[in-house]
């Protein structure tokens, strides 16, 4: 965590050159080395840096995938855009989830995490348990939630039935679709925050509670002012690659709601997939997608940016 | 916790406090496991045992009907089959050029390697869905769409791995590889015969981390291999769903169950060592 990757290493293991004897590098070790890296650089290339420019330019295009060629039109996709009512209400939906989602999930990972940051039996499995939502299959789990979610007969009914309160229609209400996606994705990202959490506390030096105790200090201001700020860089962290995440949902929107009803549930990532893969608008996709990347690059060097100032350590 | 266990006699104010942890545990297991536990139960009963509220808590006496329905409907057999397949080939893919990669970075020397080095560490931020668009075009001009190689090829570069195996490898003392040197092993010896063996805790996070992962892919697969011989689990479910009659929730869940097992099994044979891994992967 917090790690800075363009970091020395601590001792330098010898360079091939040294292995061999030799006093320099030499074209030998350039070549082995190009040779090594080869693989991961040309499939780099090819699927990773080459889409990327070559969305660029269908952004500024206009295609249906069926003639031949796309059709330069500058910036139209980009104006049709900003007004495009659609496009702003899928905006607006993906902040809705990303916040709402993230803001208690996050509080829910803290508090577990701090339950168990003490000797409890069993702790091994409670934290292997609640972090398996992690690793479930979007789409399946999607299924399983959409029978849950039944208007009539779905299990969540039960819990409302016993507090006397009606079950909303979750998946047919435009009021009820963002916060049902919602419960989903607290359910499968909560296990990850508090292992994460949970490997945060345990680096606070135990030293540091026990001289802040000494000094008198209650439980609520060794977590005021100890456990918090020490775990800053940690939430840091959480916040902007859930935000990073929460941009790129898609499995279960595909599956439990389609983006409906009247694109009350459209998520950005499943707008870029319908235009592209069912309207054939592939130049305004590419545009989306363009917008979807400035956003994340921008998050991206906000936080190394923000980090340095922001996050104590 | 220093905070918790300090005093060490028997109190009780510790008893309390274990007994009200162990209570949010419990309740927060729960929370968990009740959908995938419902999936289970459902997948066990007949339409009568299922359509019904308030909801049937039991396992039921459908089971067999409901799999082999399942089975038969979604052609699950060759679902899964092709996840299996995929997965196991990204994860070693994956595997094979982490390891030379994040080598190759250690141990040779020369002016641009920082570069090299950049572009992977951007590479390993770019989100996947923002480039379905041209990476389509791609795999249509190249023919591969509904191949197993859309499903493989573009998912072996692993920028995460490299990262993760030039950290492990900067903490490899110095006098390994002089060590190494002077019993007169070449530089391929050396990655065989040293490196490869240190590595072997971090290879088994990425592999069963990777095959998660590719086990969980839905967009890809549904864009680009949606058809019946190349089709993935995920993708593959949908037909249990998409009917024109009323969908048959309790068939439904034992194409669920088949899907989600696997990753599952995995997770509980391996979770110490895979929770211990990602640990290693906080950057991603």
């Amino acid at each position: 965590m917090g790690k800075n990757p363009f970091a020395k290493p601590a001792s330098q293991p010898p360079f091939l050159h040294q292995m061999l004897g030799l006093t320099r590098y030499h074209r030998v070790e350039r070549l082995a080395f190009l040779a090594l890296i080869a693989p991961n650089f040309i499939l780099f290339g090819v699927f990773t840096f080459w889409p990327l420019l070559y969305n660029l330019y269908l952004s500024f295009t206009k295609w249906n995938m069926i003639v031949p060629n796309p059709t330069w039109i500058g910036l139209d996709n980009y104006a049709a855009m900003i007004q495009d009512p659609i496009f702003w209400r899928v905006l607006w939906n993906t902040i809705y989830l990303a916040t709402g989602s993230i803001t208690i999930r996050l509080v829910m990972a803290l508090a577990l995490a701090l339950v168990l940051n003490q000797k409890l039996a069993g702790r091994d499995v409670y934290r292997a348990i609640i972090f398996s939502p992690t690793f479930t299959t979007g789409a399946a789990i999607a299924l399983v939630w959409a029978w849950i979610f039944h208007k009539d007969l779905g299990l969540l009914r039960l819990p409302l039935s016993w507090l006397g309160l009606p079950s909303p229609n979750w998946l047919a209400d435009v009021n009820w679709t963002i916060p049902a996606l919602i419960i989903v994705t607290i359910w499968r990202g909560l296990g990850y925050d508090m292992v994460i959490f949970l490997a945060g506390l345990q680096g606070i030096p135990a030293e540091l509670y026990e001289a802040a105790r000494v000094d008198g200090a209650g439980r609520w201001a060794l977590f005021r002012h100890i456990t918090l700020p020490l775990l800053s860089p940690i939430t840091f962290f959480l916040i902007v690659t859930s935000i990073i995440g929460a941009l790129q949902v898609f499995d279960i929107v595909a599956v439990m709601t389609q983006g409906g009803p009247m694109n009350s549930s459209k998520v950005y990532v499943y707008y870029v997939y319908e235009n592209a893969f069912k309207f054939f608008k592939v130049g305004y996709a590419a545009a989306l997608s363009m917008v979807l990347f400035l956003i994340t690059l921008a998050i991206t060097i906000f936080q190394t940016r923000l980090s340095r100032r922001w996050v104590h350590y | 916790m220093t905070l918790l266990n300090s005093h060490r006699q028997f109190s009780p104010l510790r008893l309390g406090r274990a007994l009200s942890a162990h209570a949010v545990m419990v309740f927060a297991v729960a929370l968990t496991l009740f959908p995938m536990v419902y999936a289970l139960l459902v997948s066990t009963q007949t339409t009568q045992e299922y359509y019904t509220f308030p909801p049937n808590l039991l396992p039921g006496t459908g089971t067999l009907h409901n799999f082999a329905v399942a089975f038969e409907r979604a052609a699950l057999a060759r679902l899964v089959f092709n996840t299996t397949l995929i997965s196991l080939a990204v994860a070693f893919g994956k595997m094979i050029l982490s390891v030379t990669a994040g080598f190759a970075f250690v141990y040779f020397d020369f002016r641009g390697k920082l570069v090299f080095f950049i572009v992977i560490f951007l590479t390993h931020m770019l989100p996947v869905p923002v480039r379905i668009v041209p990476t389509f075009q791609l795999m249509d001009q190249l023919g591969w769409v509904n191949t197993y190689w859309a499903l493989t090829i573009p998912f072996f570069a692993s920028a995460t791995g490299t990262l993760l195996f030039r950290q492990l490898y900067m903490t490899v003392p110095a006098s390994l590889a002089d060590a190494a040197r002077i019993d007169g092993a070449g530089p391929l010896q050396f990655l065989w015969n040293i490196i490869v063996p240190i590595s072997r805790t971090n290879l088994m996070a990425l592999f069963l981390i990777e095959f998660i992962y590719m086990w969980n892919q839905y967009l890809w697969p549904l864009i680009v291999a949606n058809a019946e011989t190349t089709r993935v689990i995920q993708v593959g479910l949908k037909v249990l769903i998409a009917t024109d009659a009323a969908v048959e929730w309790n068939i439904v869940m034992a194409g669920v169950v088949v899907a989600m097992i696997p990753p599952l099994i995995v997770l509980l044979l391996t979770q110490k060592s895979l929770i211990t891994g990602l640990s290693l992967f906080e950057e991603k």
